[in-house]
């Protein structure tokens, strides 16, 4: 099959990054057919790429040289789900008529294959920020005044990270290092540490995750799920080539994993809920890739491959929520099986993905990654990620299921029929989630760093199914204290939003101020010396005068005649007195001069 | 099939299903597998299984209180927040109703003129009154 497509040198980037303007351009049935061929040309490039040999892409700018192309397995590995998933968010997008949001999406997923195949920090760096451009535009996409606020806190948060990251490049480079990719070890020095802050924030590491769910849950339907697949993962792909056993990365990725539960446990709204779970699960990949052995690499690598094609399935289906029921808040739901069985199934397919249930993808990657801990003697990190999984299938499988799609029946007079492409999107998401789970063994043909796993050996199988079912069960006691509030509740970010805005404000004023008082005092200088030299008779009585005023009336005491410069003049007589002895004091300071010059 | 009926089926078949798997780990005890690492909670029967039920009977109340107590917060806490802000630092020096399209207030008539320092902006927004101040900062 290969060989019938020779492997062009042509970065998949390129086809989406160049063909962006199509759909700003083109309208209808047109539009529709690019939307949906060029992501699928991207795909087919990639997939040519297995083929081996090609020549490396470069091009030379202000003296350096940039690498547009560089092929390996994990580049592949993930440049492959990330042009599929290309291919099903525009199938999901079809329907919309924005031109700039779709621009926009696949600005930022083009970018994100540039960084995939990027051949040095060059190219990295500069598609990196290029991701951060189409993100924001497809947060701002929303148009409501939250989406607007959201992208500004969304822009700032990644201006932070991508200057960091920028820092850390320059100062790599500076210290005498290529610009060629390969990993820090962990004694590289603080420009490595800055690159790690810089990837971190865009892994939504806590404490830099808030954006996330900020931006995420009041995006659209159709830019959600384009932001649910990329930024995240092109994060734990970065930190893969660059991090890979920085043993920092499994205390972060743990931790990661519980905040993010603990979160989805009490929020409302679905969205919200699916956000804090992108958190949880790039949680087990940071965690993997701090243990490091090839067994956790391709587990963390498989679960971000799966998380795309699992978490992008359930923001569709609640994006189709949204855009059937106008609303993603599980208090004002419930009952939706009636009217929409076959999204349950759809969404099921997704929460038993992303909980681990056997015969569903999730479970070959998760078990990978839980495996790959438990190997390298790190079982806290076990006990800290099975412990997430329970909060996992919680808020994802039985909160949000159980309350949603039955729980109390509500009447929807405005629930809308969804459109055919969106549909279609949800079932190329949700087959591949199955294919995997049943057949792991197309897994470990594409894995990058070729590990040995046996997803369903019988301990393995025993785990989740203990785990999953006593969770149930716990679940089912617990019903009523689970049950959804209104509300949303306080992230870190409330430091940010609050303290740090009431002072960024009142310093901002301040300087303010002190413009204006800067400003005023000069301009009363500049009077002062009009007076002065107009008349200084005038000005010295006004400057002994000031605050001779009346305290109860706030009349001046000045004499009348002082109040204008022109009222009051000197007599004759003094005026020339004074002209004779300033000409008198210039004689005599010339006679010095010149004779002390001679 | 009741509710309640419903309930009972499922947990007597959730410890059935736990007790095969019990069973199982104590026939074929951890480390038949190839290449694992025996570790001492991986030879309990039903490990798992308990930290399944007793972490979510554990994790649910503890973080619900937690959201109770200290986080829940209504939807809509930070457009709220960001009136409360505008409230709470006044209005930006050296502005007032420079923008003529923005409606005038009452208290404050002369403020009309654009340039006016000091006076009063009345309760617009803090957005509004930051780009004001960018803009009539006349020193």
């Amino acid at each position: 099959m290969v060989d019938l497509l020779p492997p062009w040198p042509l970065p998949p980037a390129a086809i989406l990054l160049l063909g962006a303007p199509l759909l700003v351009v083109l309208q209808g049935t047109p539009r529709k057919i690019v939307h949906l061929a060029l992501p699928a040309l991207a795909l087919i490039q990639v997939i040519a790429l297995y083929g081996g040999e090609h020549a490396a892409v470069t091009f030379e700018w202000m003296g350096y040289t940039v690498g547009l192309l560089e092929v390996d397995r994990t580049r592949l590995f993930f440049g492959t789900i990330f042009a599929a998933v290309a291919l099903i968010n525009s199938m999901y997008a079809l329907h919309r008529e924005n031109p700039v949001e779709k621009a926009a999406s696949w600005l930022y997923a083009g970018s994100s294959l540039g960084v995939t195949f990027a051949g040095d920090l060059l190219a990295f760096i500069l598609f990196w920020e290029l991701m951060g451009v189409g993100s924001v535009l497809l947060v701002v996409a929303g148009s409501t005044a939250r989406n607007r606020s959201a992208a500004i806190r969304y822009a700032a948060w990644h201006v932070l990270g991508g200057t960091v990251l920028l820092a850390g490049v320059l100062a790599w480079m500076i210290g005498g290092n290529d610009l060629s990719i390969t990993a820090f070890s962990q004694d590289a020095g603080w420009p490595a540490w800055l690159i790690l802050f810089g990837v971190a924030l865009n892994a939504a590491v806590v404490p830099l995750h808030t954006w996330l769910p900020d931006a995420y849950a009041d995006a659209l339907p159709e830019g959600a799920a384009f932001l649910a697949a990329y930024t995240t993962k092109v994060a734990v792909f970065a930190l893969i080539i660059f991090f890979a056993g920085w043993q920092i990365l499994i205390w972060a990725g743990t931790i990661m994993a519980i905040y993010g539960v603990s979160y989805a446990i009490v929020e409302n709204r679905i969205r919200r809920i699916l956000s804090y779970h992108i958190i949880s699960q790039v949680g087990f990949m940071v965690a993997a890739i701090g243990v490091g052995t090839p067994l956790a690499l391709d587990g963390a690598a498989a679960h971000a491959y799966f998380n795309i094609l699992y978490k992008g399935l359930l923001f569709m289906a609640a994006g189709a929520i949204v855009m059937a029921a106008g609303t993603d808040r599980l208090t004002e739901l419930g009952g939706l099986v009636r009217r929409m069985p076959w999204l349950l199934a759809l969404y099921a397919v997704g929460a038993a993905s992303i909980a681990g249930v056997p015969l569903f993808n999730g479970f070959v990657s998760k078990g990978m990654v839980v495996g790959g801990a438990s190997a390298e003697g790190f079982y806290w990190a076990e006990i800290g990620l099975l412990f997430a999984s329970i909060g996992t299938f919680l808020s994802i499988g039985l909160k949000v299921i159980w309350f949603g799609f039955y729980g109390k029946p509500r009447e929807y007079p405005d629930l809308e029929p969804l459109p055919w492409n969106v549909w279609a999107a949800m079932v190329m998401a949700a087959v591949p989630c199955i294919v995997y789970g049943v057949w792991p063994g197309l897994l470990y043909l594409q894995a990058p760093f070729e590990a040995t796993f046996s997803a369903y050996s019988l301990h393995n199988v025993i785990k989740p199914i203990e785990l999953l079912t006593m969770t149930g069960l716990g679940f089912m006691l617990l019903v009523k204290v689970a049950a959804p509030k209104p509300g949303f509740a306080l992230d870190i970010d409330w430091f940010v939003r609050w303290p740090l805005a009431y002072a960024g404000l009142m310093v901002s004023r301040g300087f303010v101020r002190m413009q204006e008082a800067v400003g005023a005092g000069a301009s009363r200088l500049v009077v002062m010396g009009h007076v002065l030299i107009q008349n200084p008779i005038v000005a010295a009585e006004r400057m002994l005068g000031r605050g001779m005023t009346n305290r109860k009336t706030g009349a001046s005491k000045l004499e009348p005649e002082l109040e204008s410069i022109d009222s009051y003049r000197l007599p004759l007589g003094p005026t020339i007195a004074v002209v004779l002895v300033v000409f008198g004091i210039a004689a005599v300071v010339q006679l010095v001069v010149t004779s002390t010059a001679s | 099939m009741s509710a309640s009926r419903a309930r009972k089926v499922f947990v007597v078949a959730a410890l059935v299903v736990v007790a095969v798997t019990a069973v199982l780990t104590l026939v074929f005890p951890y480390g038949s597998d190839p290449g694992a690492k025996v570790v001492w909670y991986k030879r309990v029967p039903a490990f798992a299984a308990m930290l399944g039920f007793f972490g979510c009977v554990i994790m649910v109340p503890a973080v619900k209180t937690l959201a109770k107590k200290v986080l829940q917060r209504p939807d809509d806490y930070y457009s709220a927040m960001e009136r409360r802000l505008a409230e709470l630092t006044g209005p930006a020096p050296g502005t007032s109703l420079a923008d003529p399209s923005a409606p005038s207030e009452a208290e404050s008539p002369a403020g009309e003129e654009p340039g006016e320092p000091g006076k009063a902006a009345g309760g617009a927004s803090a957005v509004h009154q930051t780009r004001v101040a960018k803009g009539g900062g006349h020193g």
